[in-house]
């Protein structure tokens, strides 16, 4: 199999995912969430794995999803001329942002331990692709940001902070769009370990082969048993519903009327704007 | 409607409910929590105020209830000259401990992000009043407890310490009926963030005025997505079911032998009997 946005390799039993779209900063288009649950699926099926990595190629882990070629083809969505695609047949585009959902879904429940290996960025959808992976190690200059909100924008498809961070400052991070450093993260239990950048790397393999060393029934046994007692507390539901609350939220007036002006208006212009109108 | 135990006031998208009974450091009675209840339907429906500061006058922001004017008068409860409310009528005394409880969430269901800005002392009911808000910003001498237990309560009719501290620092400091300073607070993620109490006004104003930069019905949006995401995690049912447990607890015979004669012996002297009892 070819991919063209990431790298698959193996070494041993650790096979390593790489986002390969550096010059955009693996910002995710369809392409690339596509070949990344394709690469996460034959990781799955081959026998000689038993650990995942997931990293990204660049400055950066990921800058989320890729504004400019997501979707695919935003005509397909029937939206009327200069619209956004979410402005277009409403069936089309829940189907498709259902699918983003199960996407990230997808890499959480799979059935071998996975490691996201985090440096630079990692933001909104960078952000949930983390932390879809069991265990995160980030270097020193890792952050994560979910800075949607002031774009109208109700965070990701699937909402990773309160899990991550706890409610309080979940709320904090998401209504005022800071972010947190890798130390921070590594404080509120979000992170397993913070490394040196150009000790990420060696760390992670480290981790990685020291996992692989577990048998790897029992590995998959005590993952399937923790990420239960997540869904027991609600984990899956709160994602669930909170796809069809960003739904609602993208269907509504005020995004509308908010897009209106970002295509309107130029950037400069559209920031004023939209700093008036709530002061 | 004019207030005699709080402000009211608003400053542009900021709505300020400031409890203001510091002679008393804030202790709740009747009149506070219906006043409170009033002023903050008046800030979810007034269209101008997009964030809601909950604080307070003078060193402290709260006692928790006011034990001497909670309820104003136990003899309305059916109960007999000297003895406690809790002895009266026991169907007036659930429904007036609903009235509390439901006084409480719903500040927690209020539409509109809310800050709890607390300095000094946060006790009991007082906690569960910042707790109830979305954020809390404290100064360096705030400090929570909750040290009710001693005196026969389960702590509050609203069991907000597992949710802000977790589990095994709650049953520690409910059981032994210590405190936390603000910087534990911040470490443990009750609180968002510590500044020092000259700073106090300045850093919740300026925190409020950045949410209230943010689209309005994002901003409600993930306060749904969030709170149902706790809700999913069980939070509801569980003040739910602790109502209950508070309920039955306060109608124990323990609870009676341990408040008999209160009325008449003074502080002191209750303490000493109180500590003689399960020596």
């Amino acid at each position: 199999m070819n991919y063209r946005t990431i790298l698959y390799e193996s070494q041993g039993a650790i096979a390593f995912i790489t986002l390969n779209r550096p010059e955009v900063r693996n910002a995710q288009n369809e392409e690339l969430k596509d070949e990344l649950d394709l690469a996460l699926k034959n990781a799955e099926a081959d026998e000689g794995i038993r650990v995942i990595v997931l990293r990204g190629a660049g400055s950066c882990f990921s800058s989320g999803h890729d504004m400019k070629q997501f979707p695919r083809d935003p005509d397909s969505f029937q939206a009327s001329d200069r619209r956004k695609w979410f402005e277009g047949d409403t069936a089309k585009v829940r189907k498709f942002v259902y699918k983003i959902l199960r996407y990230f879904l997808n890499l959480h429940y799979l059935t071998k331990p996975t490691i996201a290996q985090v440096h630079g960025y990692c933001i909104a959808g960078g952000w949930v692709l983390a932390s879809m992976c069991d265990i995160i190690i980030a270097s020193e200059d890792a952050e994560f940001i979910d800075p949607v909100l002031r774009m109208g924008s109700t965070g990701v498809e699937a909402i990773v902070e309160p899990w991550d961070v706890g409610y309080r400052k979940a709320k904090e991070l998401m209504w005022t769009g800071e972010g947190i450093t890798a130390k921070e993260a590594w404080e509120f239990g979000m992170v397993n370990k913070v490394v040196a950048r150009d000790e990420l790397e060696k760390e992670t393999m480290l981790m990685a082969q020291k996992i692989a060393t577990t048998p790897p029934g029992t590995l998959q046994a005590t993952k399937r048993s923790i990420n239960r007692a997540l869904d027991l507390m609600g984990w899956r539901q709160s994602h669930e519903q909170h796809v069809d609350v960003w739904l609602s939220n993208h269907l509504g007036d005020e995004h509308k009327t908010l897009h209106k002006d970002r295509q309107d208006l130029d950037l400069k212009d559209f920031i004023h704007k939209r700093d008036a109108g709530y002061e | 409607m004019s207030f005699s135990t709080i402000l009211y006031e608003r400053d542009g998208p900021v709505a300020m409910i400031t409890l203001n009974r510091p002679d008393v450091r804030n202790a709740q009675n009747e009149q506070m929590k219906d006043e409170i209840d009033e002023a903050l339907s008046k800030s979810d429906i007034d269209e101008k105020v997009r964030v809601i500061v909950l604080r307070s006058s003078g060193p402290s922001f709260s006692a928790g209830h006011d034990m001497k004017q909670l309820p104003r008068d136990p003899v309305s409860f059916g109960a007999t000259e000297g003895e406690k409310w809790t002895d009266g009528d026991s169907e007036k005394v659930r429904q007036f401990v609903y009235k509390i409880f439901r006084q409480f969430l719903k500040i927690r269901d209020v539409r509109k992000p809310t800050i709890a800005q607390v300095q000094g002392h946060c006790i009991a009911a007082g906690w569960v009043l910042a707790s109830m808000c979305d954020l809390i910003v404290a100064s360096k001498d705030a400090q929570f407890s909750d040290p009710v237990l001693r005196t026969g309560s389960t702590g509050m009719q609203v069991l907000v310490e597992p949710w802000d501290i977790g589990f095994r620092q709650a049953k520690h400091l409910l059981w032994t009926g210590g405190a936390i300073s603000a910087s534990e607070a911040l470490r443990l993620g009750l609180v968002n963030r510590v500044v020092p109490l000259e700073d106090l006004e300045k850093e919740t104003m300026q925190l409020a005025n950045k949410i209230a930069l943010t689209p309005f019905g994002t901003l409600q949006a993930t306060k749904r997505s969030i709170n149902r995401t706790q809700d999913l995690m069980g939070w509801r049912l569980a003040q739910e079911q602790h109502i209950e447990t508070w309920l039955v607890s306060q109608f124990s015979n323990e609870h009676k032998e341990l408040h008999a004669g209160q009325a008449d012996m003074g502080v002191k002297e209750f303490i000493r009997r109180r500590d003689q009892a399960y020596k």
